[in-house]
């Protein structure tokens, strides 16, 4: 009758010990990814992995698109590098308050140099493509010498 | 029974997370000077989380000036989102003259109505304004098609992306190019410019009449453009 109870007593324990470890884990483990998936190492073929390849260059997208830099940021240097993405076999004009650049997008990829004042400057992006399909994306970044 | 229960244990030790609070020998003399590092190294700590929260507060905004007053000053974004903005006497005001230099100014040139882009500390809908730039009006960017030119008054009717129609004065400063994959860009004019074609147009907006600008540069896209007229003898621009 002892031996029960005391057998009895230690599977409760365990139980809690399980229920207690399971509560402190678990919302961790659900924040990392709500499914319960598990990253398998490299040696899987990688045709196996259920990952979407990146798109090549010739699959790149089809509407107007800026990657760099980020509209509204706050840039240290007066050079800037504007990258992004293009309808393929497009013409592309980029306008400052101080200048226009218009260059070809012909694998749907673009980049250019531009030169910012300082304050606001804002970039107007258009690509014309056949048919006079246009799109225009706006970009507000700003520049100041000053430290802060 | 024992083994049974030392089983227990051993799982109960390896399954618990192990937090281990090492004991060190607490100092039986601490000094004046120990203690005096201590606190150097935590200013210091707090010295680099504050400048860490600062970074990510750093912001800038571009907006027109609703409200002034003595230490603050409203503005609303083109998105239409209002800021607050604190000032101080350490706030510095910026302006530019007609070249685009940079001058010093003050907080009285500011007005209401007027554009400024402010840089500073952003925290929700508050910045603490560190430097202010008065800002002009941006000029407008405008793309479509040319539906009608008069050539007597030197304007030409532009329909716009939103399918709005623009009445742009061509004036003296004007500048008009023209575009084409051959050719890369050419120098064109107002009498080279046909209904039909497609153009982009940097303009100051017209503040007396609505949809009214006077064109700053224009760009014909010859490749787009039905006239696909080129200057015989083109020559290239010089950016």
């Amino acid at each position: 009758m002892k031996k029960d109870t005391i057998a009895a007593i230690l599977v409760g324990f365990i139980i809690g010990l399980v229920a207690a470890f399971a509560l402190v884990n678990l919302p961790q483990l659900f924040k990392k990814d709500f499914r319960l998936s598990f990253n398998f190492p490299s040696f899987f073929p990688s045709s196996a992995s259920p990952i979407p390849t990146p798109q090549k260059n010739s699959e790149v997208l089809s509407s107007l698109e800026i990657s760099k830099p980020k509209d509204q940021s706050i840039l240290e240097n007066k050079e800037i590098s504007l990258e992004g993405t293009a309808p393929k076999n497009s013409t592309l004009i980029i306008s400052t308050s101080q200048e226009d650049k218009i260059l070809p997008s012909d694998d749907g990829l673009f980049s250019t140099e531009l030169e910012l004042s300082e304050g606001a400057n804002i970039i107007s992006i258009t690509s014309l493509s056949e048919n006079s399909i246009y799109e225009t994306k706006r970009l507000t970044l700003f520049y100041t010498p000053e430290k802060f | 029974m024992k083994k049974f229960l030392l089983i227990i244990i051993i799982t109960f030790f390896f399954l618990s997370k192990s937090q281990v609070f090492a004991v060190t020998p607490s100092p039986t003399g601490f000094n004046l000077i120990d203690k005096l590092e201590k606190i150097k190294i935590l200013k210091e700590k707090v010295a680099t989380k504050v400048s860490e929260l600062r970074q990510n507060e750093k912001s800038a905004v571009l907006g027109t000036v609703l409200d002034i007053t003595d230490d603050t000053m409203n503005i609303k974004s083109e998105k239409g989102t209002e800021f607050n903005i604190n000032t101080t006497e350490d706030t510095l005001y910026f302006s530019f003259d007609k070249s685009g230099k940079r001058l010093e100014s003050t907080k009285s040139k500011v007005t209401k109505g007027g554009l400024i882009s402010v840089f500073g500390f952003l925290q929700g809908n508050t910045m603490d304004g560190k430097y202010i730039y008065i800002e002009t009006v941006s000029p407008l960017h405008l793309v479509g098609k040319i539906m009608d030119i008069d050539r007597k008054n030197f304007t030409l009717t532009l329909k716009s992306q939103s399918q709005e129609e623009w009445i742009i004065d061509i004036e003296n400063f004007t500048r008009t190019n023209s575009y084409s994959p051959e050719e890369k860009t050419t120098k064109s004019g107002f009498s080279q410019l046909q209904p039909g074609d497609l153009i982009h147009i940097i303009a100051n907006n017209n503040e007396k009449e609505k949809n009214r600008a006077a064109g700053l540069r224009i760009v014909k896209f010859v490749e787009f453009s039905p006239s696909n007229t080129v200057s015989p003898t083109p020559t290239p621009s010089k950016k």
